[in-house]
């Protein structure tokens, strides 16, 4: 008996001992929804976990400041050439990568040669093949030369700048799994599924973070996000839901950072499948659906309603006009629509329509359930089929999903979000839509500089698309929410692809 | 009886075979490919055919077979979505995975021989409903609400425990604190099973004769139920853990998904939705050997218990 009395003080001391913490490091843990697999900034920023680490680890020569403009970051400035095809970029002079070697216009050089060697297969080969040659002109300064003018070109030199000499020398997988930059925090290591721990760069070039040290756990489950958070495992999470974030609002040891998002969920109609492919059909679908009472009901804190495929944080900002031709919610109308498409023998008695989401998105697939809902209301037979996002991907790709439920996000720039979607020719035009007017604007709209003429450019593209054709129906812009600890100071929500800890308009810190 | 182990190990050989064409078949069949999953929202068509080269996803499906087979032999069969080697990727998360898997085997059984042997010599007692009702709960209950449960009430309504994550090693302090939570849940999923079984086959053995006999020696009541009935009711029950595995191995995913626990279950679930078919294939043949090779240990167990088997 008195052998286990003595083995139950033992154990209970072993478990008291090891919540016992150790002195006043300043450690940010951070909850991310995936885990990383790939650091290197040509290939791993595709995926958002692994572009928000990289961005704590490697610097561009720009950088995100107030409201998403760019500033210097590596660069200290630029001169555009005016006929738009030369970028010339001076390096801040003493700025050092992790393991203590210059960055000079030779890595800078290097960086983006070899994104844009196709045999490398990177990503983000797409936001700069424009490019023809780089030059190097001395240790500090290095030039684009551009094959046509490309007005968002700025955009894409937020790429991390790697070291040339260390990537040269170790095997590209050994280069994704220990990343060296020139960023505020270097990275220590990476225990896979487990943890991610960054320390502070002592010499960094804006000087030394507040932090000293980051650690990013993947935690796939909101729900076990939020426990975390309340029992002190994490300091900021980052992907909760609606019903989480309503819990911890009540919680005064946490607070919500929250700003309006890009990130935009909307619905897209196949344009070569019947009766997708009729502008009565699609109005009809859009009348049958109560967007503006269902979206607030459905999103709560964590997205607004959206009329526009561009958000109202970016440009151009085309929302009154978009909001006065949004179809409002008319279930009479649409019935009688209904009847008109049966007469003409565009949909038979026996159509159901079905709406295809991801299995990743919740609101998404309320949004479907409560179309399938009242679209029976007015007598028509219709079904959500919620499957998995590559599998949706595949099928989308096929042409078969007659509407499908989808999001995307891009940085700043119009071209990034509507070239690719709308252009006949455009690599994630998934809907197959054609227009040539809508192809010469967006193509247009590539080459000018004048930001106010390419804003009127994109605006015709999106009201020929949106509010004539109807070949999307955008619905929500997702806000971007962080909750964290009350003990944590400066972390500002609102940078697409960044947890802004250190930058030339942030330095978070933790109490 | 050496010759019988050989032999079962080399049985080996022509099952993972058979395993990995038909893996290899339904991961052709599967939709979705990994160069659109690797690259999400921007999988634009000159990108993914890039990517398809590079990896060698466009090759004829014998060659793609036969470069799997051979890289997994010789050790070089690397992940498209992780860049590194499948057994580096396996061998990391191979500590928390048999740590867990363990842990919560040891649990379960302990608590189930104990539960349904107490069950069993007081029969229709309290105790005997009792704990089979309980036992039902935690097989009833999923294994994922169980976690969050246990999360609740030990992480944050007592602050005893964290709520997630490996802690390093569980004879660590701050693993075994890590460790706890996670083994628990995971263990709920066979001892309802194993403490039915232990009470029933209990109940079978304590009528029989050499039991009588034993207690007519004047041994004390303990020593004839765990040293003479016990080892003889634990056999149906071990043959109902071996056949249970395959079970201990799906809630393990579970539980490690719950617990954000760097266990090779998540891995094999997360590498499907990254349709990583060098990774899909490492890890489920890896699991196909354990499972063979644990239903060998099980067997060979028998002949420890039960003298009267024997392999020869």
């Amino acid at each position: 008996m008195k052998k286990f009395l003595v083995a139950g003080l033992a154990l209970v001391l072993i478990l008291a001992m090891g919540s016992l913490t150790l002195a006043a490091e300043k450690v940010l843990t951070i909850a991310l929804s995936e885990d990383i697999s790939d650091l290197d900034p040509a290939f791993g920023a595709s995926i958002s976990v692994n572009e928000k680490v990289i961005n704590l680890v490697f610097d561009g020569l720009v950088e995100y400041g107030e409201n998403l403009s760019i500033i210097p970051g590596v660069a200290k400035s630029w001169d555009i050439s005016p006929d738009g095809l030369t970028y010339t970029f001076h390096l801040q002079e003493g700025i050092k990568f992790h393991n203590g070697e210059p960055l000079t216009a030779e890595d800078v050089k290097f960086t983006y040669d070899r994104i844009l060697d196709p045999a490398n297969g990177s990503a983000q080969r797409a936001k700069v093949k424009l490019i023809d040659h780089i030059e190097v002109i001395d240790d500090y300064t290095v030039q684009f030369h551009l094959q046509e003018p490309y007005a968002p070109f700025l955009l894409s030199m937020t790429f991390g700048i790697v070291p040339k000499d260390h990537v040269q020398s170790v095997p590209q997988d050994e280069f994704s799994r220990n990343p060296v930059g020139s960023g505020p925090f270097e990275f220590e290591e990476w225990i896979p599924d487990d943890r991610v721990t960054l320390v502070a760069n002592e010499e960094y070039y804006l000087g030394r973070p507040n932090l000293d040290k980051v650690v990013i756990r993947p935690i796939k489950e909101a729900a076990v996000q939020a426990i975390e958070l309340k029992s002190g495992g994490i300091d900021v999470a980052t992907g909760l839901g609606l019903p989480q974030i309503k819990e911890l609002k009540a919680d005064s040891r946490f607070k919500i950072v929250s700003a309006p998002g890009e990130f935009v969920h909307f619905l897209g109609f196949m344009d070569d499948l019947p009766p997708y492919d009729n502008l009565k059909f699609r109005k009809m679908i859009y009348m049958a659906t109560p967007f503006n009472e269902a979206i607030p009901s459905i999103y709560g804190d964590i997205g607004i309603r959206a009329y526009s495929w561009i958000a109202p944080t970016l440009w151009p900002d085309d929302t009154e006009y978009m909001k006065s031709k949004a179809l409002a919610f008319n279930p009479g109308e649409a019935k009688q629509l209904y009847e008109e498409l049966k007469q003409e023998g565009v949909v038979g008695n026996d159509l159901v329509v079905d709406i295809w989401v991801s299995n990743s998105s919740q609101p998404r697939i309320k949004l479907a359930e409560i179309m399938t809902t009242t679209l029976q209301q007015i007598g028509v037979k219709a079904r959500t089929q919620v499957i998995e996002f590559g599998t949706l991907m595949d099928k989308m790709r096929a042409g078969e999903t007659g509407i499908y439920l989808f999001g995307f996000g891009s940085d700043a720039d119009p071209d990034f979000w509507l070239y690719r979607w709308f252009h006949s020719e455009g690599s994630l035009n998934f809907s197959r839509y054609s227009n040539p007017d809508v192809d010469q604007w967006l193509e247009q709209a590539r080459q000018i500089t004048d930001q106010a003429e390419r804003a009127e450019l994109y605006k015709k593209v999106l009201r020929q698309a949106l509010t004539k054709d109807y070949i999307h129906i955008p619905f929500a812009f997702l806000n971007n929410v962080l909750v964290m600890s009350k003990r944590v100071t400066g972390l500002r929500a609102g940078f697409p692809g960044h947890i802004l800890l250190v930058n030339p308009i942030a330095n978070v810190d933790i109490q | 009886m050496f010759r019988y182990m050989i032999n079962r190990i080399l049985w080996l050989i022509p099952v993972l075979l058979g395993v990995s064409f038909i893996l290899f078949i339904i991961l052709q069949l599967t939709p979705g490919d990994p160069a659109s999953v690797l690259l999400g929202e921007n999988a634009a068509a000159d990108v993914v055919a890039a990517i398809n080269e590079k990896y060698g996803l466009n090759d004829p499906l014998p060659v793609q077979y036969w470069r799997l087979l051979s890289n997994l032999c010789t050790g070089e069969l690397k992940s498209i979505y992780y860049k590194d080697t499948v057994i580096n990727i396996i061998i990391q998360r191979l500590p928390p995975t048999l740590e867990l898997g363990m842990l919560s085997l040891v649990v379960a059984f302990i608590t189930a021989l104990i539960v349904g042997m107490v069950a069993a010599v007081r029969k229709n007692t309290i105790f005997d409903y009792g704990s089979m009702m309980l036992a039902l709960l935690g097989v009833s209950v999923p294994v994922f609400f169980t976690g969050i449960l246990l999360m609740y009430l030990f992480s944050i309504e007592l602050n005893w425990l964290p709520s997630s994550g490996y802690g390093g090693h569980f004879w660590t302090p701050k693993g075994l604190r890590h460790i706890i939570l996670p083994a628990l849940a995971l263990s709920t999923v066979l001892m309802a099973s194993t403490s039915r079984l232990t009470r029933s086959s209990m109940l079978e053995v304590l009528q029989s004769d050499y039991v009588r006999t034993a207690r007519a020696k004047g041994l004390r009541e303990f020593a004839v139920v765990v040293k003479h009935a016990l080892r003889n009711a634990v056999l149906p029950v071990l043959t109902n853990a071996g056949n249970q595995l395959a079970g201990l191995f799906g809630g393990a995913v579970l539980t490690e998904t719950v617990f954000s626990w760097p266990g090779v279950g998540r891995l094999a679930v997360d590498a499907v939705f990254h349709r990583d078919h060098p990774l899909v294939f490492g890890v489920v043949l890896f699991l196909s050997a354990i499972y063979v090779i644990t239903n060998l240990v099980v067997d060979l167990l028998y002949v420890v218990i039960d003298p009267r088997i024997s392999y020869d």
